[in-house]
């Protein structure tokens, strides 16, 4: 999963709590840096912003200036939850900690920019190589890993017969119902290509399974009371973990899951059923 | 005061004069109570430090929410006589009257305790 050490910047520029906030202005202007960490005794003990430089004389050490609730996140925190606390706390950057030591710093616009590349522009969801290299993450820490391949039936017709923007407010309104009804931490909804979508999750094939056809359901429902009602194809992979293993090949595992969860979907298709389990 | 005139040292050309003055740098140099603006050029934090190496364990800092100070510090001493409560409101509601944010002032505070005792002869 992207964390937040792929975007940081590191080293972090820092300042002493007891510089003056004179200096930490030349530095700001040197670097073109909005805010700085500050570090007494080479731990981090504050921030301080360009705001609170103007705000306070210029004779002041920075203990006097800065902000001392600090928000901070560590290496692993994935850019999404860094996003989140950015929003939040309405805040511009967040210094990044590996346990106890400051190792860089992660601005709004780091974020933005990294999470825009895994982002589909028209569904807002993430995109199909994104959830693909979740799913190896998800293998790499010996989680159980469920894969849910979602295909819209008859899709070409519908843009054929009512034409492909009104084909695309369908794909928007399918991937809200992924992006509101998937609970946090355990099912991750991605647009995967064209009509079709994928999830991965750490649930097992069964319950993995109700919450696909839950979906379906969802989807039929709402494209029907906004028009033209879509119906949707699943197929399910994985999810029959017994205890961890070790596995040799993550790559290969994720790309045959999903190979799998395809197959099945085509085969809930041609016999008209919502769910198929992959054997 | 000391003043030393320095002109026969040099008769054409640019003349300098040098006045000095000696006096005794107060321990503590803040006197009583010390009140601190939002925007003065010496923050809490520093006064804190200057107190620890001058006067440790004389001081007591306490912080204010509202108003052009950030802070103020009270001699330990003065809160034996009078309680804290009393002595920050007073010297809040005076300190309003005459400064700003960007000031630091510091105040002598004199108290004087009139005592009557009647006893039974």
């Amino acid at each position: 999963m992207l964390n937040v050490s792929e975007v940081m910047s590191s080293p972090a520029i820092t300042v002493e709590i007891l510089d003056s906030v004179s200096k930490v202005a030349t530095i700001m202007e040197k670097y073109e840096i909005g805010g700085l960490p500050v570090l007494d005794n080479g731990k981090l003990c504050g921030i301080i912003t360009s705001r609170d430089v103007r705000r306070a004389h210029p004779n002041r050490i920075v203990a006097d200036a800065m902000c001392k609730n600090v928000v901070y996140v560590y290496i692993n925190t994935p850019l999404w939850e860094a996003k989140s606390i950015l929003e939040e706390k309405k805040l511009e950057r967040l210094p990044v900690l590996d346990k106890c030591k400051l190792v860089g710093v992660v601005t709004k616009t780091d974020i933005l920019v990294e999470i825009g590349r895994h982002t589909d522009p028209l569904t807002g969801l993430r995109t199909g190589s994104y959830i693909r290299s979740l799913a190896e993450s998800i293998l790499t820490n010996k989680n159980q890993l469920t894969v849910i391949f979602f295909d819209l039936n008859g899709f070409g017709i519908i843009n054929k017969t009512y034409g492909h923007v009104y084909g695309d407010r369908c794909l928007k309104i399918v991937g809200h119902i992924f992006a509101e009804n998937t609970p946090d931490g355990l099912y991750f909804p991605g647009r995967y290509a064209g009509d079709e979508f994928i999830v991965v999750t750490t649930e097992k094939k069964d319950d993995a399974g109700l919450w696909a056809n839950e979906i379906i359901k969802k989807i039929a429902d709402t494209t029907k009371k906004n028009g033209v009602p879509v119906t949707v194809a699943a197929g399910v992979a994985g999810g029959c973990r017994e205890g961890a293993r070790t596995e040799p090949h993550l790559s290969a595992t994720v790309d045959d899951l999903i190979n799998l969860a395809s197959l099945a979907s085509t085969l809930s298709k041609q016999n008209c059923e919502p769910v198929t389990f992959s054997s | 005061m000391l003043s030393l005139k320095s002109g026969n040292l040099n008769d054409t050309g640019r003349k300098a004069q040098i006045s000095i003055i000696l006096s005794e740098f107060e321990i503590p140099p803040i006197q009583d109570v010390l009140l601190i603006g939002r925007r003065a050029p010496i923050g809490t934090k520093a006064v804190q430090r200057m107190i620890d190496v001058l006067s440790p364990e004389q001081y007591e800092i306490l912080n204010v929410n509202e108003g052009p100070f950030e802070s103020v510090v009270i001699r330990k001493s003065l809160s034996r006589l009078v309680t804290q409560e009393k002595l920050l409101s007073i010297i809040l509601e005076e300190g309003h009257k005459v400064a700003s944010e960007t000031a630091v002032l510091k105040a002598q505070i004199n108290i004087v305790l009139n005592i009557n005792v009647e006893v039974d002869l």
